[in-house]
């Protein structure tokens, strides 16, 4: 099973499993020469995507890739993708990727968006190990293939990707926050931020003589729906810093619920809703309402006030 | 006066360096600068540098103090180089045994001076979490350490720790007790001070920054709460994990708490606006750069750390 026949399938379940193997295919010489520009790990990671080795073409003017010229933080390096093609109804974006060549894990994010034909801004925080080309792929619903890259610089010395604070990072598993404008008019795209309370962390093999052990647990699959429809259907792994944050753009009606369906690695489900208005009479009446989760799922029913 | 002990200090740092890289170990004469604090207490300022070859890692404060039957080294630098060196400046004081080797925290430029003191029949202490610590993070710290420093891989190891410190742990080094503390995160998630009864001096290692721009690489709310447990202790002088000794506790505190509690209120700021990251990248801590070394280092990573911790408030 290839990973391209899986992706005209649609079968997330599968890319999942396939995610580790991609990860060992690509460890070897990460680190050599890794301060160089080097692009060697792009060809095996392009392959496992698309076996059938598809023109990319320069994505400079379809999708705006920005990062931080250096790693400040090798736990949350900060990513943000900016559509810059109009998207009609016979031609959109089908789906998007985020890659980080060195990491452990390269496949950062794939995000899916259906029938979502106004995908416009996307952001999100990974971690970032080594010095790597970043690239944004963007696959259009007539099958072409356009890319962006931009390279990430390492962090300092004393800066590890991982969570700074291992005893909190797994308190509020699941808890979810949203955030969007304080203002927004119906019909008008808005920029919304949903954060998850997770510990994202990639695992630790046993050390011989502490016999430490912290098992893999990570975000798996995010799909975020307003009214029903899908705003983005997103597969990632360990790349993702901890309490993984997407922000996106979505299209606000007067009346409208925003819904996050989260699933872990370890197949922990969590889901939160939230009523999201805007009515165009009164400017202050944006209003967010935790609605009671569908899913019994430890503490994601906490309300959350509105921001 | 401090200044011309710095400035004759980082003379023989680059003495130090050069006598490394042309293979030779360094003499008596031309090793690590210690200065002795207090009665016993001898401390080696590390350079306000970013960790490089050339600096070989030698850029935090470590040091050792001296009882009447064994000594405790505190810290080790970022190398086995700098460990070698300051193994030697043990020797030149005493030839008692090193007995124990305190760890602060688990940064690099405290650690990987410890493989210098294998020979020793000592013990290796640390935070109760700074096993987890290096588990976490040795192998990164390896790598981006070695790739900084430019040495061999197997050159730079991860310590184990024999002895944790889950709350309070007394050392005895004959006739002086060290009294060391595990705090709750703050700088790290482990880190340790160390209390010298004898004199009244306090190691805080990186719990106090001072001249270098502090780095925030546990919680800033925890590292705020932490200072003020800090600043109750009465002290003759406090050790800081970068910048010079002070006698003035808790004036020495006064920078840091200022930068952090700007840092922390100005993110605040920005969420409250519903700034990102980058938003707050481009603003938070301006007003603070001509107060500290290596800003531009530091902060923006200070700041990143910061709004992610603080935007669950």
């Amino acid at each position: 099973m290839t990973m391209s026949k899986t992706l005209r399938r649609g079968g997330a379940l599968r890319i999942l499993a396939l995610l580790p193997i991609l990860a060992l295919l690509t460890t070897a010489g990460a680190n050599a020469q890794s301060v160089n520009q080097n692009e060697k790990r792009w060809p095996s990671i392009r392959d496992f995507i698309w076996d059938h080795n598809p023109t990319i073409h320069d994505g400079a003017s379809v999708i705006e890739l920005k990062v931080p010229e250096r790693a400040y933080d090798a736990a949350v390096v900060p990513i943000s993708m900016k559509v810059l093609v109009p998207q009609t109804d016979d031609l959109f974006i089908k789906s998007l990727f985020l890659i980080i060549d060195n990491n452990p894990s390269p496949l950062g994010a794939w995000f899916r968006f259906d029938d979502n034909k106004n995908v416009s801004t996307l952001s999100t925080r990974v971690r970032i190990d080594e010095y790597t080309y970043v690239r944004a792929l963007v696959e259009m619903t007539d099958g072409e293939i356009y890319m962006t890259k931009r390279f990430v610089k390492a962090s300092g010395g004393c800066s590890a990707p991982t969570a700074k604070n291992s005893d909190l990072a797994m308190a509020g598993l699941g808890r979810m926050k949203v955030k969007f404008p304080d203002r927004m008019v119906p019909g008008r795209p808005a920029l919304a931020q949903i954060l998850v309370k997770h510990p994202n962390n990639s695992g630790l093999q046993v050390d011989d003589i502490t016999l430490l052990r912290v098992p893999p647990h990570y975000v798996q699959t995010m799909k975020v729906t307003y009214n029903g429809a899908t705003v983005f259907d997103l597969v990632s792994d360990i790349s993702l810093s901890s309490d993984p944050s997407i922000h996106f753009t979505f299209i606000p009606e007067e009346e409208g619920e925003l819904e996050a369906n989260v699933v872990d690695s370890k197949q922990m489900k969590f889901t939160q809703k939230w009523a999201i208005n805007s009515a165009p009479s009164n400017e202050k009446s944006m209003a967010s309402r935790t609605l009671p989760s569908t899913t019994a799922a430890s503490d994601a029913k906490r309300t959350l006030a509105a921001p | 006066m401090t200044g011309m002990r710095r400035n004759s200090g980082a003379f023989v740092i680059a003495a130090f360096l050069a006598g490394g890289l042309a293979g030779a170990s360094p003499s008596a004469a031309e090793g690590l600068a210690v200065d002795e604090v207090a009665p016993g207490v001898f401390v080696h300022r590390g350079v306000h540098e970013v960790p490089s070859a050339a600096n070989a890692g030698d850029i935090a404060n470590i040091g050792f103090i001296v009882g009447e039957q064994a000594v405790a080294v505190i810290d080790t630098g970022g190398s086995p180089r700098v460990g070698a060196a300051l193994r030697e400046a043990v020797r030149r004081v005493t030839g008692l045994p090193i007995r124990y080797l305190v760890l602060t925290h688990a940064h690099p430029d405290h650690i990987f001076g410890w493989s210098a003191f294998t020979t020793d029949s000592l013990r290796i202490v640390g935070h109760a979490k700074l096993p987890r610590a290096l588990a976490l993070r040795g192998g990164h710290y390896v790598r981006n350490f070695s790739r900084i420093l430019g040495v061999a891989a197997g050159v730079l190891r991860v310590p184990d720790i024999d002895v944790i410190v889950s709350d309070r742990l007394e050392l005895d080094l004959g006739g002086r007790t060290l009294i060391l503390r595990s705090r709750a995160i703050g700088h790290t998630d482990s880190d340790l001070s160390v209390y010298d009864s004898r004199t009244g001096t306090l190691w805080l290692s990186d719990l106090l920054f001072r001249e270098r721009i502090p780095v925030v690489d546990g919680s800033i709310r925890g590292w705020l709460t932490v200072m003020e447990e800090l600043a109750a202790i009465g002290a003759e002088r406090v050790v800081p994990g970068h910048g010079p000794v002070s006698g003035d506790w808790p004036g020495a505190l006064a920078g840091q708490r200022r930068y952090l509690e700007s840092i922390a209120r100005e993110i605040r700021a920005v969420l409250k606006a519903n700034g990102t990251i980058e938003s707050a990248l481009a603003t938070v801590g301006e007003s603070e750069r001509p107060r500290w070394r290596l800003f531009d280092d530091y902060n923006k990573r200070n700041v990143t750390a910061s709004f992610v911790e603080l935007e669950w408030e």
